[in-house]
């Protein structure tokens, strides 16, 4: 599998995770990078990418999502799987814009979370028994460059692991921010509801200097299965003590690119409802925290109740 | 003077029907002494057999009159841990009697019964404690570093309550043709293996039995009132709780004064579900930083040949969680302390339980009721 990056945001962190791939490798690149090794490899723009059809099999789209549709309609013109992370576009009205676009894959890449995959693997096996209770603690820290728009959609991908892991959309929702004050840039607690009793707690946190931490609890009703960054923290004991922590992102983008490979190499190469889905969970949770209601799924939209 | 050479305090136990564990952690201060177990007379057999039982361990009298007990062994703090139901009415007669009041979780099952209570303590003078666990070695750091500022302001307290127990055969496990287990029949045979949480007439979720504890913790750590609350509520393991609509799962959005956020992830999640007891965990935002704290540490795994089932492997270590109650609700009746969990506070946290409960049963948001205007 070649894969084109386009406006990745690591391309060198990327291409080296590729590596544990037999048949993964990236051949060209557009974006900014300073690495000169990669040079030899980078387009200057998309529009280039046509010349070089015969030399990748699959486009990686990220930068900004509010440039995507654009980006997105003249990639698909190549009639060539285009991967693009979590959320595709920047809501529900561009995604539907996109609808007569077979070829589009959307990869959520918190769920190639080595923790949450762990965790999906034995549900799915059957050894939880049926799904109860999920709750994350998602903390990240802050960046310059990041607005409460991406934080937002960071919550998406817990969402969508939440919907995964329960094998449906919310039922029920109840968002409540938590202050943005002090070191605290953006907080937002999100209370999910599922069909047959099932709940999750989703907390999505950005921190300003703060490492980041997260923990996945999944109580089952046969079992349970705990992933948590404090129980996988090591010491360091120097001038004073330092928990530190093991590093997944490779393992991360490992399986990122798996899933690119399985999903593009598939026949149905998109969900695209349960992408729509996600754009309504998330339009109802800024709608939930704004009146402070609870919001219920009626049939084809969230009302607030 | 050190303490040991003060006056003993002389405590009368009235009803030990749940947890001795409450006045076992009492009489592991030596200021406490035992003097007397009592009861009412038209309790049933399975009542008195356990209050005679404790009264043989400390080789003290066990009275079936309770009002009776108090003029002759004249207690000065009664321990209470009957049947839920009846919690309220023995705290108000005991308080009424002029005693002070320690007593087991829930506070009660009718939230007007908490009031009686609250009115009662409050008229006579006296200290009551709810049992909790504030004085775990982990609480007390957090305790610690939130109080010394480490954190900031708290914006956010997030507690995971999950107890590893089982209470009789799965969820789906009773075939149509069979009669549901009578609640109270099914938590008397528990007792043998410590597995009877919610011992009383009518049955109550876990919600309502544990939610104390987590909700402590909240109180300990911010002393937040509780404005609003939305929860979801299951039995998703228990055939026991569901056959009585009640819950052995949830989890509580708590949203508090000044912008503060509460959760709750709560259940008797059964035997399988982890090594030991549970996870309990705490997890708390500030302004200048965050704690991740584990409720058990600081513990000692042990592993052997032959290790019982049900035996945990890991072992609490340094925890004078009993002690510390029996000794800061000492402080109290000494008037040197505020009570580790006051009749109003444990209230208002039973009132924000109840409507965690009713969120639970109608989806919707609720508010705590609030007490009763004193006047």
């Amino acid at each position: 599998m070649r894969i084109a990056l386009i406006e990745a945001r690591d391309p060198g962190e990327l291409m080296d995770a590729m590596r544990y791939l037999d048949d993964c490798q990236c051949p060209l690149w557009i974006g900014l990078h300073g690495d000169p090794e990669l040079e030899s490899l980078r387009l200057d723009g998309i529009s280039e990418l046509a010349d070089q059809e015969s030399a990748f099999d699959v486009v990686w789209l990220e930068g900004d999502p509010e440039k995507r549709v654009d980006h997105l309609q003249q990639l698909a013109q190549l009639k060539k799987p285009i991967v693009v992370p979590f959320p595709p576009v920047a809501s529900l009205r561009e995604w539907e814009q996109l609808k007569s676009v077979d070829q589009i894959v959307v990869s959520f890449s918190y769920r190639a979370q080595p923790y949450l995959q762990s965790i999906g693997d034995r549900l799915h096996s059957g050894q939880l028994g049926k799904p109860g209770l999920l709750r994350i603690h998602h903390w990240t820290e802050w960046r310059e460059e990041q607005e409460p728009f991406s934080a937002l959609y960071g919550l998406g991908a817990q969402i969508d692991a939440a919907c995964w892991l329960f094998g449906d959309r919310p039922q029920t929702l109840y968002a409540v921010n938590v202050p943005a004050e002090g070191r605290v840039k953006f907080g937002l607690q999100l209370h999910l509801g599922f069909a047959d009793g099932g709940m999750a707690l989703l907390d999505c946190l950005v921190m300003e200097q703060v490492q980041s931490y997260s923990m996945i609890t999944l109580i089952g009703s046969t079992g349970a299965a705990y992933a948590d960054d404090h129980h996988n923290m090591n010491l360091m004991l120097a001038d004073r003590t330092e928990a530190i922590q093991v590093e997944q992102r490779q393992e991360c983008w490992r399986r990122i690119w798996q899933d690119v490979v399985d999903q593009t190499e598939g026949t149905n190469l998109r969900e695209f409802d349960k992408v729509a889905d996600l754009y309504r969970v998330i339009d109802a949770i800024e709608r939930s925290h704004r009146e402070q209601k609870v919001a219920e799924w009626q049939g084809d939209h969230y009302e607030l109740v | 003077m050190n303490s040991s050479e003060k006056q003993p305090i002389r405590v009368a136990v009235l009803s030990v029907v749940k947890h001795d564990y409450v006045p076992h952690g009492m009489f592991s201060h030596e200021r406490f002494q035992p003097v007397v177990v009592a009861d009412d007379a038209d309790q049933p057999d399975w009542v008195h057999e356990r209050n005679q039982k404790l009264a043989e361990q400390y080789d003290i009298p066990y009275v079936r009159d309770v009002e009776q007990a108090i003029v002759e062994y004249q207690p000065q703090v009664a321990v209470i841990s009957s049947e839920a139901e009846r919690h309220c009415d023995l705290s108000v007669r005991a308080a009424n009697a002029g005693l002070h009041v320690v007593q087991d979780k829930p506070m009660s099952t009718s939230l007007s019964e908490c009031d009686r209570v609250v009115e009662a303590v409050a008229r006579n003078q006296v200290k009551f404690m709810m049992w909790n666990r504030n004085f775990l070695p982990a609480l007390v750091q957090a305790k610690q570093r939130v109080s010394t500022g480490r954190i900031g302001r708290v914006l956010a307290v997030h507690v995971d309550f999950y107890f590893a127990k089982d209470a009789g055969p799965p969820v789906g496990s009773r075939s149509p043709d069979q009669p549901p287990a009578a609640w109270l029949d099914a938590l008397i045979a528990a007792h043998v293996t410590g597995a009877d949480g919610g011992v009383g007439k009518d049955p109550m979720g876990e919600l309502e039995v544990e939610g104390i504890y987590p909700l402590a913790y909240v109180h300990c750590l911010t002393g937040a009132r509780v404005k609003r609350v939305f929860a979801r509520t299951t039995s998703h393991f228990h055939q026991l709780h569901s056959d009585h609509e009640v819950d052995d799962l949830a989890t509580v959005t708590l949203e508090c004064e000044e912008g503060m956020l509460a959760t709750l992830c709560l259940g008797r999640i059964g035997n399988a579900s982890h090594p030991d007891i549970g996870e309990i965990k705490l997890h708390l935002v500030g302004t200048e930083g965050a704690l991740v704290i584990s409720e058990a540490r600081p513990e000692v795994a042990v592993y052997y040949r032959g290790q019982p089932e049900l035996e945990f492997p890991h072992m609490r270590i340094a925890n004078q969680n009993d002690w510390h109650l029996a000794d800061q609700f000492l402080a109290t009746i000494e008037g040197r302390a505020e009570s580790p969990l006051d009749a109003q506070a444990s209230r208002d946290i039973c009132a924000t339980v109840h409507a965690a409960i009713e969120s639970g049963k109608s989806g919707r948001l609720m508010k705590p009721q609030p007490a009763p205007d004193p006047s």
